[in-house]
């Protein structure tokens, strides 16, 4: 076939691929979201070794091509336990490869990044893989003899820059491509399409090879089962192996995971993607058997575009060219893009970061497409040619089945260790290495041939420990597997680990901040709307997440450690909590203090509105003598001609209201002076002051002819002289005014108090007025009012209190603490006396 | 819906692990070999039943 011809349908197929991934984004999203569209992507599995390398594996090893598909049927079955879990973990935490799985399992620290490295150095083979199926396809197809490594060459570029057309035109990973999945899946249609034909037309052409078989002798081998227990090995091994390197390869985690949208696609695609690799293989060992018969000397790996090339249908070997390049066009772009983002996000942005040049990340990330192609066309060079397509992907499955003790046993066993995990891989790494990419270069001629023999019998990289009859697929697999799950459980158990970092809270304002640096406006806008409602830790844990996506767990951790504070340790922890009694403490006392302030202020309150209510009285009362004295000076005044015994008997009013006013004044006076000073207390004699008391009223008894008697007992208190003998004055003048032949004063001790009573004959106080008798200017007998309610405040003043008791005639009663510790100057505490019989205060009167 | 689907990944995994050795090796009808016609007819019983239980609610 004409090479510029092949080149042009070429470029026309991969145009095509590109619009169908721009109606993948448009109006072809619905499609792109249906679950026929994940389980077709999910055949990105099957590359252009399924397509053409399986049929060279047939023709040369038999049935040893199906465990491939096996493996992978198998463990689409654990679904619920496995893809479903890791769903919901990619969902929460953004995560887009295994590597950051492995992160967020096991912590910062050099796991992830040695997984990232490994799995790019294990993958390069089975990218070359491809680069080498595609270059050997137009080889054969245009005839021509050029150098199979520059057409590889020229391969890889193209499928790089595909790549990055395809898969980097936004920076978080994390988001999905429906478009590129639409594409993807269009391929998978494509290779099944062109393989299902070129067998169809084989069979339809040629018959049924089964039936040339028994013939053929050289044929026989094909259809038989692999011998001994070294062949059932083999299988089993290659069963698992697929089964593991179907879960765990960047792109398989990429379009299984990233790109998934309903979960519940998981279930349909758990039996239409198995079906899909049924349908693709069922045409393998009739292509291979026919290939052996009629092209025995032609690479076995190309017979599906040989055989319709031999059947003279050069425009189905063209559609055959083109399943194969659907193959390997996809899986380079999916693994391209999958390993990209592992490269960027775990090696790349950390040092980006440190360089302050973060934002040319996405730039960083193609040019990782492009290094990645590079390299894998280093290793074509190297060792691709000594290869079959089949051996060069199993050597990548291998690598990348390194990675299962860490992720599964992470998933299902918390006892997992970051050491283990670290050892674990390291050591399967190696023993990789050692066994298996070595090997295959001193196949290719760059190692010396000796290296295959080893230092020493016990370590022959293809037959450790002396094992001989293992294909080198199968002992490397089972020895580098064996050794990195010892080490995982035996360091993960054995080895005490290392504490892990705590979590780390952030405000969201400073989280949004980074956000908005490393992702720009949209990015910190949205996590504000997000967050607004999410406690600090959730919010942290979002914003850790969409950077995550973005630059990879590792850069978050970086960027996000300035925005957030560590958790205090133990032992600032006890202190907060202790601090945080005492400070709860100190708000009870506060609030205790708070209350006590706001009663006193009610209490100021109600004393300077009764100083108001009682100014408005005293004015009252001022001005009615007042009145009386002005009106009967007038009279003096303007009569001149009234009678002497007239003017003598309003002159002798004039006096009398004279003396009132002046009364008055001297009792608003003791008032006044009783508000401003605390009382002084001191050593008293009660029952000496009660004999002075009543000498001083003697004089008004007698003129009245009022009988004084008394009953005083010896009682000392400490109080305030002067003012209890005020108060014993102003009671006694009280029941002298109102008493017909008798006043009685006693004194007792009553416990820790002195107990006085004032005792007359009168009428005693009508039941009406016994709540306003101590209240100011309540008076009963014509007085100024005065009298009682300065008596009951300087009681209250000194601890006391004051009332009026049951009973005929007039009987006050007051008691006067012995021992003073506090009183209260402005009005004092009113109670109860305990030993007293008397009513309650609020019932007194006179 | 777990059980089930650990119930059928251990009998794909015992359907696809058999020791192969102990099938015969003469053709049977129109010259298929018996391993593979073994295989494939296992393989789609899996399908089947892979199907059957995606479909239960």
């Amino acid at each position: 076939m004409n090479p510029w011809a092949l080149f042009l349908g070429l470029l026309l197929y991969l145009g095509l691929l590109f619009l169908v991934a721009l109606f993948g984004e448009g109006r072809g999203k619905a499609l792109a979201h249906s679950p026929w569209t994940y389980a077709l992507s999910l055949a990105v599995y099957a590359t252009a070794w399924t397509f053409l390398g399986s049929v060279g594996r047939a023709a040369t090893e038999g049935a040893t091509f199906l465990p491939i598909y096996l493996g992978p049927t198998l463990v689409l079955l654990l679904w619920p336990w496995l893809h479903g879990r890791i769903l919901a973990l990619a969902r929460t935490h953004r995560l887009t490869s295994w590597a950051d799985y492995l992160f967020l399992r096991y912590g910062p620290g050099p796991l992830a990044p040695l997984a990232v490295g490994f799995l790019v150095v294990g993958l390069l083979p089975y990218l070359a893989l491809q680069l080498k199926a595609i270059a050997q396809s137009f080889l054969y197809l245009s005839e021509k003899k050029e150098p199979l490594a520059d057409v590889a060459l020229f391969t890889a570029l193209l499928l790089g820059f595909f790549a990055i057309l395809f898969g980097t035109r936004r920076l978080d990973p994390s988001e999905r491509h429906p478009g590129l999945v639409l594409a993807v899946a269009f391929e998978s249609s494509v290779k099944l399409l062109a393989l299902l034909l070129v067998g169809g037309y084989a069979l339809s052409r040629l018959g049924n090879p089964f039936l040339e078989a028994p013939s053929r002798p050289e044929l026989h081998p094909l259809l038989l089962p692999p011998e001994g227990l070294t062949g059932h090995v083999a299988w089993v091994s290659l069963v698992a192996l697929s089964g593991l390197a179907f879960l765990l390869l960047p792109r398989q985690f990429h379009v299984s995971v990233v790109e998934n949208q309903d979960p519940r696609h998981l279930p349909h695609a758990a039996w239409a993607f198995p079906l899909y690799l049924l349908l693709i293989t069922l045409p393998t060992v009739p292509l291979a058997l026919w290939g052996r018969i009629l092209l025995p000397g032609e690479n076995p790996d190309l017979y599906v575009l040989g055989l319709p090339l031999a059947l003279g249908s050069p425009g189905l070997a063209f559609l055959a060219f083109l399943g194969g390049v659907s193959a390997a066009t996809a899986m380079v772009v999916v693994e391209g893009l999958a390993l990209s983002i592992l490269i960027s996000n775990h090696l790349l942005s950390p040092l980006l970061l440190r360089f302050q040049a973060l934002g040319s990340l996405l730039l960083w990330r193609r040019v990782a497409i492009l290094g990645v192609m590079l390299l894998a066309y280093l290793y074509f060079r190297l060792a691709g040619e000594a290869y079959a397509l089949v051996g060069m992907g199993l050597i990548s499955f291998v690598a990348v089945a390194q990675l299962a003790p860490a992720v599964l046993l992470g998933l299902f066993w918390k006892g997992t260790t970051r050491e283990g995990a670290l050892a674990g891989l390291l050591g399967g790494a190696l023993v990789w290495l050692y066994t298996l990419f070595l090997p295959a270069l001193a196949r290719s001629g760059v190692l010396p041939e000796g290296f295959l023999q080893g230092p020493h019998p016990l370590l022959r990289p293809e037959g450790l420990l002396g094992v001989e009859g293992l294909d080198p697929v199968t002992h490397g697999f089972l020895a580098s597997l064996g050794v990195n799950l010892a080490l995982t459980l035996g360091v993960s158990l054995f080895l005490n680990p290392a504490p892990q970092a705590p979590h780390r809270l952030g405000e969201k304002e400073a989280l949004a901040e980074v956000l908005g640096r490393a992702l720009g406006e949209e990015a910190q806008r949205t996590f504000l709307e997000r967050a607004k409602d999410l406690p600090p830790q959730e919010a942290t844990l979002l914003a850790e997440g969409l950077l995550s996506a973005a630059v990879g767990p590792a850069t978050a951790c970086l960027l996000l450690h300035a925005a957030t504070r560590e958790p205090p340790p133990e032992a600032l922890l006890e202190a907060a909590a202790r601090e945080s009694r005492e400070v709860r403490a100190y708000a009870e006392a506060l609030e205790r203090a708070r209350r006590e302030l706001a009663e006193a202020y009610e209490r100021l309150k109600a004393l300077d509105q009764a100083k108001d209510e009682m100014l408005a009285a005293l004015a009252h009362e001022f001005k009615i003598p007042l009145t009386a004295v002005r009106a009967l000076a007038e009279i003096l005044r303007d009569n001149p001609g009234l009678s002497p015994e007239e003017r003598e008997r309003f002159a002798a009013l004039l006096a009398k209201e004279a003396q009132r006013l002046a009364r008055l004044v001297e009792e608003v006076l003791a008032f006044a002076a009783l508000e401003a000073q605390a009382p002084l207390r001191e050593a008293v004699n009660l029952k000496a002051l009660a004999q002075e008391a009543l000498d001083l009223v003697r004089p008004l008894a007698e003129a009245r002819e009022i009988r004084l008697e008394a009953h005083l007992e010896e009682v000392w208190a400490r109080t305030h002289g002067d003012r209890l003998k005020q108060v014993l004055l102003n009671l006694l003048q009280n029941a002298l005014r109102h008493a017909r032949t008798r006043v009685r004063l006693t004194l007792t001790p009553a416990g820790k108090e002195a107990l006085f009573r004032v005792e007359d004959d009168g009428p005693g106080v009508p039941d009406a007025l016994r709540p306003l008798i101590f209240e100011p200017f309540r008076s009963l007998s014509g007085g100024t009012g005065l009298g009682l309610y300065l008596a009951r405040r300087i009681l209250e003043a000194l601890g006391g209190r004051i009332f009026l008791e049951e009973g005929p005639g007039g009987r006050f009663a007051f008691t006067l603490p012995l021992e003073v510790d506090d009183a209260d100057p402005g009005g004092g505490r009113r109670g109860k006396h305990p030993g007293s019989p008397g009513v309650p205060p609020e019932e007194g009167g006179a | 819906m777990k059980a089930r689907a650990f119930s059928l990944f251990l009998l794909g995994f015992g359907l696809f692990t058999l020791p192969l050795d102990l099938f015969p090796k003469e053709p049977v009808a129109w010259g298929f070999p018996p391993l593979y016609l073994y295989l494939y007819g296992a393989w789609g019983l899996v399908i089947l039943l892979a199907h059957r239980l995606g479909r239960r609610p």
